[in-house]
């Protein structure tokens, strides 16, 4: 059976999920308690209205004031879910191919990368610090091959992903080298080495030089 | 007064038209992923998203409820 788009908009046909996460929801602690105590505080006024001696509207002061405090309530709602919003769709998925990570908010962002098993040299796990240790979050430094340092921030509990993720790339390493015998592939004899025994280099297999890629991906 | 309820009442539309293109992008956006069945990470494990977006429609209606009420109350 096919798994072409089966769990998100790109998937490969033979490209299994593994696991996805979302960042640590520390990320959204600040704003949930600047929030809360927003909306502590609006409500204690509202159900407190009739202790304050308010003006009437007749001040245009006063108006004005009214007008601009009901925007801002408005204003600091819409920003919170928005932010919510925008935790939810960054998601980052670990398939058995790659490492996708896709940050987007509703309208402004709209970032997708995608890191392929086979061009990661090493990864790093880095949580510094007391909060990281005791929350289980913290960073993995992908070093890819080339100049790239790809860093995936705020992860939850990086110890399983960096283990996940260091198994996963064996896995599809150990898979490649066992489909792709490099030196029977490119006629080289170890036995006495006559150059007359070489054969010149044949392109690799479409399917062993990369996983296709999906054309419509980026387009999302 | 009245010019004071004209304007709110304006602020408010706007918000509500704002709030429903904002469901209607996140429903658009979040069925690119079918990934809500078992997510590790999940805040808090129990809260998903559409929780948020009741909450989110819930404080938008309470808001423009309570700022009409506001307006009625000081005048």
């Amino acid at each position: 059976m096919s798994n072409r788009d089966l769990h998100f908009r790109g998937q490969m046909h033979d490209e299994d999920v593994i696991t996805f996460f979302r960042d640590h929801w520390v990320v959204l602690l600040p704003r949930v308690i600047s929030f809360v105590l927003f909306m502590a505080v609006m409500g204690l006024f509202f159900f407190n209205l009739a202790r304050f001696k308010l003006p009437s509207l007749d001040a245009i002061f006063f108006r004005a004031l009214v007008v601009l405090a009901i925007i801002a309530t408005g204003f600091m709602i819409h920003r919170f879910f928005l932010s919510v919003i925008e935790y939810f769709l960054s998601v980052t998925m670990i398939t058995n191919y790659r490492i996708i990570h896709v940050r987007r908010t509703l309208y402004i962002m709209n970032h997708k990368e995608s890191i392929y098993m086979r061009r990661i040299q090493d990864i790093q796990k880095q949580q510094d610090g007391l909060f990281k240790n005791i929350l289980r979050f913290g960073e993995l430094v992908i070093n890819v091959f080339g100049p790239d340092l790809i860093t995936l921030t705020t992860v939850p509990n990086p110890e399983y992903h960096f283990r996940l993720l260091n198994r996963i790339r064996n896995q599809q390493l150990n898979k490649n080298q066992q489909k792709l015998p490099f030196r029977e592939h490119a006629g080289i004899d170890d036995s006495n080495g006559n150059e007359e025994n070489t054969r010149p280099i044949e392109p690799l297999e479409p399917e062993l030089e990369a996983p296709p890629v999906e054309e419509d991906f980026h387009s999302v | 007064m009245n010019i004071v309820l004209a304007i709110v009442i304006f602020v408010l539309l706007v918000s509500l038209i704002f709030l429903a293109v904002n469901l209607t992008r996140t429903f658009s956006l979040s069925s690119d992923f079918r990934l809500t069945e078992s997510c590790y990470t999940m805040l808090f494990r129990v809260c998903r998203l559409r929780h948020f977006l009741v909450a989110y429609i819930l404080l938008v209606v309470a808001h423009a409820v309570g700022s009409i009420f506001f307006i009625f109350y000081l005048s």
